[in-house]
């Protein structure tokens, strides 16, 4: 299956009941499969396709769906991304849950089309104002994306905030074989939702809180949430159960030429390994800095000027070295292999 | 018999609390049955007081002053 | 004697607005409508950003605090996604027809059954008395101490203007909620009308969403501390100088609820 289309199933089969998007290359796809899904009306609980006028109306579609309770969702990329940052820090502090799929271009601006993880600073340290976070999460395989958007809804509604799953166009347009276990659609347990106060107590979304020791609160209040998230942090380590000479660090699309990397070189008796976090935000750092003792070097694999090198150095102390590829070029194995030294 | 001397046909209902002293009411009543008190409320406000003989008349219970109270302080005019 | 209160207000808070601005008188008549039609239970405010935010503290019914400008949109994934809902906002000026215009006239266009109150006092209120859209000349503001230039900036927009250009809309109108001084021989007087006549456009809105349209009502109101006047005098404003430019009136009433 291409991988836009085992997103979209994906979603459908998760339970998505609504999606809200803008076009824009390369995340179109998934949305073009989401509405080709809705249109044969087969999951009962996919109740609303909109495409909407900006991405500001997406996001603030996406935060009126996750106020009422409900499962909703978009792709986008690093243009539609900073239009929702607005969206997405009201959420946070609101605390509303939805799932964003950036499918990462090359940037800033227009740049283009090709694949880039540049947007990876921008997720991490915040994607919003005022401290803003997000649960974000990126996939190696088409299947892989498929069980991180179940995963993303339901961590978003498990802690109550936006999930992000980080992506690009080679993995969107990439085809591969999927296993998929269909499930029962998720059912969020949603009590806390604004959607008519019935015979209840009354529920207010928001993200306002004038009085400075009110805010003070409810930040100290997400903060002891996020500290909880930690526990959520994921992560795969290859050949990491000894002495290396290497150990790659990789994520995404780069993370398969980096695997590939490692066991060229372990073909060739070099003990390289590979560590890939699967969740950027939380981020399994002390998982990291255990394996990284067992190493010689640590080396970054990633498709921008190194911006996972930096979210290493602030989680674990580590400085590793760094492969950086830029304008939309992928990680050369060649390359990759050499960085061993 | 008495009970209508001293009170009235009908009675103004106010939540003191809310009232801003912003003496829409007291203009608006025909009957000038409404004024500003010399208490004052939670808000710092002196808040309005209703006097079933206004200078101008009793109250006719004609609610006009209830529809023009920003606040919801004026709750309501009911028969006394 | 005791009177029974309107459920759609929480029993012992008082809302903040300044003192004799009809923000509240707005957000009173929504209570009361929600109740004469018997939807509280159903009933979703979503907060806009402006002087209309503080509602929040007043109104006892669910409540979605929306971004500067996108209560529209919060509104229509509301009211999709759960279509037995009643589903407003109060936006301001500011909020609606500067940086929502786009949220709006999507909306409009659209007709997904929500209703939006437009409390337009020609001034951004709560970020203390900036420029508009809606700025007449002739009202000075913070950031126009000289004055508005058309040649410039354009006339005030109209945004009743602008929204009867679509079909969506099922329910458009124009009021002012501003009581209009009367003066007698000897004292100042408030008429209600002007509260009665809000009141039922409220309703009406309401009844539109409730029969499958979008609504939309534009309430004709004063800012005094911004338009540095006092409370008569921005009264007295709205009756002479707004009532003139944006003239009240009903545009389109497409399911005959006003009969
Ligand atoms: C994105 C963004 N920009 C600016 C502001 C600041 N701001 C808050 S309210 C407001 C204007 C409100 O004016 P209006 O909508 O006319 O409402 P009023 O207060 O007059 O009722 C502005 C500019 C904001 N909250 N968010
Ligand atoms: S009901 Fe009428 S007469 Fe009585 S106090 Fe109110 S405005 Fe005055
Ligand atoms: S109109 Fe309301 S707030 Fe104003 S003085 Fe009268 S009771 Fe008080
Ligand atoms: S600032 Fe203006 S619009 Fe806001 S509450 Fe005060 S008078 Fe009303």
């Amino acid at each position: 299956m291409q991988g836009a289309e085992a997103i979209a199933f994906a979603a459908a089969e998760s339970g998505l009941e609504a999606y809200f998007g803008y076009p824009i290359t390369p995340s179109s796809e998934i949305m073009e499969n989401l509405a080709a899904i809705y249109e044969k009306g087969k999951y009962g609980n996919f109740r609303v396709f909109f495409q909407t006028s900006s991405e500001i109306e997406s996001i603030n579609m996406l935060f009126g769906a996750g106020a009422s309770g409900h499962i909703a969702m978009t792709a986008t990329s690093g243009p539609g991304l900073s239009l929702m940052a607005e969206g997405i820090s009201y959420s946070f502090l609101s605390q509303v849950p939805f799932l964003i799929i950036d499918v990462n271009r090359g940037g800033p601006g227009l740049g283009n089309v090709e694949p880039e993880q540049s947007d990876l600073s921008f997720v991490y340290w915040s994607l919003g104002h005022g401290g803003t976070r997000v649960i974000a999460m990126s996939p190696f395989t088409v299947s892989e994306a498929m069980t991180l958007v179940k995963k993303g809804f339901e961590l978003a509604f498990k802690y109550r905030m936006p999930a992000v799953m980080l992506t690009d166009g080679v993995i969107v347009h990439m085809y591969e074989n999927i296993s998929w276990k269909t499930s029962e659609p998720l059912r969020p347990e949603v009590s806390w939702s604004a959607r008519g106060r019935g015979n209840g107590p009354r529920h207010e979304i928001n993200s306002i809180y004038l009085e400075p020791k009110d805010l003070r609160a409810v930040k100290g209040d997400l903060l002891k949430k996020l500290e909880a998230l930690k526990k959520e942090a994921a992560y795969e380590c290859y050949y990491c159960d000894g002495p290396l000479d290497a150990l790659y660090i990789s994520y995404g699309i780069s993370a398969r030429i980096a695997l590939d990397a490692v066991r060229d070189l372990r073909r060739s008796g070099i003990r390289a390994g590979l560590f890939r976090p699967i969740t950027i935000y939380p981020f399994a750092g002390e998982a990291l800095a255990n394996v990284a003792k067992m190493a010689k070097k640590l080396v970054t694999v990633e498709m921008n000027e190194g911006q996972m090198a930096k979210i290493i150095k602030a989680e674990t102390g580590l400085e590793p070295e760094g492969l950086g590829y830029l304008g939309g070029e992928v990680p050369r194995l060649e390359e990759v292999m050499e960085a061993w030294r | 018999m008495y009970r209508s001397v001293l009170k009235g046909k009908y009675e103004v209902i106010i939540n003191t609390e809310r009232c801003k002293g912003c003496e829409i009411c007291v203009h608006a009543c025909p009957q000038q049955n409404l004024e500003l008190g010399d208490d004052v409320n939670g808000l710092g406000y002196h808040p309005v007081k209703f006097s079933f003989h206004g200078k101008a008349g009793d109250c006719t219970g004609c609610n006009i002053c209830y529809w023009v109270c920003p606040e919801y302080a004026i709750l309501g005019v009911v028969k006394a | 004697m005791e009177v029974k209160q309107l459920s759609t207000f929480f029993p012992n808070a008082a809302n903040t607005y300044c003192p004799g601005c009809e923000h509240g008188l707005l957000l009173k008549f929504i209570g009361m409508a929600l109740e004469e039609l018997g939807v509280v239970d159903r009933a979703v405010m979503v907060g806009s950003v402006g002087c209309s935010t503080l509602a929040y503290k007043f109104i006892n019914v669910d409540y979605v605090q929306a971004p500067h400008g996108r209560a529209p949109s919060i509104m229509q994934a509301i009211k999709l996604l759960e279509p037995e809902s009643v589903v407003f906002a109060i936006q301001g000026d500011g909020d609606a027809l500067s940086i929502g215009l786009q949220e709006l006239i999507n909306a409009a266009n659209r007709g997904i059954p929500v209703t939006v109150f437009l409390y337009n006092n020609m001034v951004f209120g709560m970020t203390g008395g900036q420029m508009a859209p809606t700025t007449p000349n002739g009202l000075k503001t913070t950031t126009t101490p000289g004055g508005i230039r058309y040649k410039y900036l354009g006339p005030p927009l109209d945004a009743c203007k602008i929204l009867s250009g679509f079909d969506g809309v099922k329910y458009l109108k124009r009021v002012i909620i501003t009581p209009r001084p009367i003066y007698t021989k000897d004292r100042l007087m408030y008429s209600s009308k002007e509260a009665i006549e809000s009141y039922r456009a409220v309703l009406n809105a309401l009844k539109t969403q409730l029969n499958g349209g979008f609504s939309f009502v534009e309430f004709l109101g004063t800012c005094n501390v911004n338009w540095k006047m006092t409370i008569e005098e921005s009264k007295k404003y709205v009756h002479e100088v707004t009532a003139k430019m944006f003239r009240p009136g009903l545009c389109r009433d497409e399911f005959g609820v006003e009969k």
